[in-house]
């Protein structure tokens, strides 16, 4: 009796948690994504910020989580909740579109945009100076860094292409390196990955699959990585705006991101991602 | 090379590496059934069933084609006719062909986990003696109190004889502190998945979505359950019922309980998520 209220224990206030998922809708399509699985891109698709909910799976009751950009009751809101009603009770006539995709490289693009947001608030440069100088930087060499990371501003779409490094003429990937290093070690030793960009996405897909009364078959799956570019032809059938900007980090260094997880890797990598792994295998035989 | 190139062939070197995840399973067979189990999911009592010792296969779920291969046991010879009829078995089932019960057995993984922790922290205790006494020395034992802890570990042989003299405040408190260091360990420094709590319900629900197999087919027997559905399945079939369950219930699972409500952070939950997950789904499998 006594291990068994202490397990509900346990249970309650250690591992029990809540799912969560963004939501998007337009006329036609209810998508259902996370961060890193296209979700500036599709905010650009709905002309809606990103709409993000969490939900105590089995159970499959909505519940808002924070978005200071949206308003909560506002029309749009409203329509996801009716979308979502709709495919819960299986009457849903949109078709739902589900984005997914590879683990490791949604793990990369976590790591790559961790690092660059955190590279842009003001209150890292107090950190910023001396972690590099421990790795032989200088000053002048970090003040590069920063004038390199604010000559754009995040929020404008366009940032990305004009970030990308020029691995011939300057210290900066080897800096980007030292940070894309530390994140690594802070997400696979000392920090929460499902507080990263890299929380899952798979296994809540799969769990959400299993406890919602849906023919599987009217799902419309889209591994975002694959070509030809599954998406951009979906939206184009609708009749959708296409976005012209993939918004991919491709070019911010994801290479300096696979030569150190294939250097300094080791067990933690593969444990953080086992489980996600196993739920895209799954979502993929779904797919297809 | 360009940047492309160079990204795609660094995930594919580095999936080969560190991710291409094997699956491990405990296989057992008598006349009339096939199981599958893992440890701390009734392997010793299926040996006592099945009257062999445990026979463990990886099976490579990823390249889609179901193979199994052998993986070391130093008891059996690979060759048995045992053996042979495991893999017969196997054959039949992947080609549905099986005429035997197939019956799975799971389990809730925080419970798995807290007897893994005590089976993994008895076994440090015979096979890192060496340290024994310089670790209860930094935690303000007396050689004395080492050295009842050690007369106490070695007046009985089986687990099942070794109860934790509550009339001793002093065995109690060491193994509360035995048990810290290998929860400390297992979270934040070692291979979780190299113990004796490696993933177990996730490699089943890949497993089941991998081969073409009626799920309706299969008994799915929840070892924690009362009634005792396993021992009531193995009474049905006329078989050996063991009377001895090999629960580790005497061995201070409160103390476990303890130091994971206590004294644990996000890790514990990360460890477990996709396990919690793979183990709600496969209650829906056992219950629809």
């Amino acid at each position: 009796m006594k291990n068994s209220s202490m397990y509900n224990e346990v249970y309650n206030d250690k591992i029990k948690d809540t799912y969560k998922f963004n939501l998007s809708q337009t006329p036609k399509a209810f998508f259902i994504n996370n961060p890193k699985v296209a979700s500036r891109y599709l905010c650009e698709v709905v002309r809606q910020n990103t709409t993000r909910f969490s939900l105590n799976l089995p159970d499959t009751e909505l519940h808002w989580y924070e978005n200071s950009d949206l308003i909560k009751d506002s029309k749009y809101v409203d329509e996801i909740r009716t979308d979502w009603d709709n495919i819960v009770n299986n009457r849903n006539k949109k078709d739902i579109v589900i984005l997914y995709r590879d683990p490791l490289k949604r793990f990369v693009s976590a790591i790559v945009q961790d690092t660059m947001g955190w590279l842009g608030m003001g209150q890292s440069r107090l950190l910023l100076y001396p972690a590099l100088h421990t790795f032989g930087f200088t000053d002048s060499d970090v003040d590069m860094l920063c004038h390199w990371r604010e000559s754009a501003h995040p929020s404008d779409y366009g940032f990305v292409k004009r970030y990308s490094m020029d691995k011939d003429t300057s210290s900066i990937p080897l800096m980007m390196k030292c940070l894309y290093k530390i994140h690594l070690n802070n997400l696979l030793k000392r920090g929460d990955v499902e507080s990263s960009h890299a929380s899952s996405h798979c296994i809540p897909l799969l769990y959400l699959l299993n406890s919602i009364n849906i023919d599987r078959n009217k799902i419309k799956f889209i591994d975002i990585d694959e070509t030809p570019d599954e998406l951009g032809n979906y939206l184009k059938s609708i009749e959708m705006n296409v976005p012209i900007n993939k918004h991919s980090n491709s070019i911010l260094g994801p290479d300096l991101v696979y030569d150190i997880l294939l250097s300094d890797g080791d067990f933690r990598l593969r444990n953080a991602l086992t489980a996600e792994y196993v739920a895209y295998n799954i979502l993929k035989t779904y797919h297809t | 090379m360009n940047i492309r190139q160079e990204v795609s062939d660094a995930y594919e070197m580095l999936y080969k590496q560190q991710l291409n995840i094997k699956y491990t399973f405990n296989f057992s067979q008598t006349n009339k059934t096939f199981f599958i189990h893992n440890p701390k999911v009734g392997s010793r009592y299926i040996i006592q069933a099945c009257l062999h010792d445990t026979t463990r296969f990886e099976i490579n779920l990823l390249d889609k084609s179901i193979h199994f291969k052998w993986t070391s046991n130093v008891d059996f010879h690979s060759n048995s006719s045992y053996l042979n009829e495991l893999y017969q078995d196997w054959d039949n089932i992947v080609n549905n062909t099986n005429k035997k019960d197939i019956v799975i057995l799971y389990r809730d993984p925080l419970k798995r986990l807290v007897s893994a922790i005590i089976q993994d922290s008895l076994s440090l205790i015979e096979t890192d003696k060496l340290s024994l006494y310089s670790k209860f020395e930094s935690f303000g034992f007396s050689k004395n109190d080492i050295d009842l802890f050690d007369k106490w570990n070695h007046s009985v042989e089986h687990v099942n004889n070794l109860s934790i003299p509550l009339g001793n405040p002093t065995i109690h408190e060491m193994m509360w502190y035995l048990y810290k260091i290998h929860i400390d360990n297992i979270l934040k420094k070692d291979d979780f998945h190299a113990s004796h709590s490696s993933p177990h319900n996730l490699p089943l629900v890949i497993l089941l979505n991998s081969i073409n197999i009626d799920r309706n087919k299969i008994k799915f027997i929840d070892i924690d359950e009362t009634p005792d559905e396993l021992g009531n399945y193995l009474k049905s079939i006329e078989m050996n019922v063991p009377t001895n369950k090999h629960s580790n219930n005497k061995m201070g699972k409160e103390l476990v309980y303890d130091i994971l409500l206590n004294h644990t952070d996000y890790r514990l939950h990360n460890n477990l998520y996709g396990e919690i997950v793979g183990y709600d789904i496969l209650k829906t499998y056992h219950t629809s």
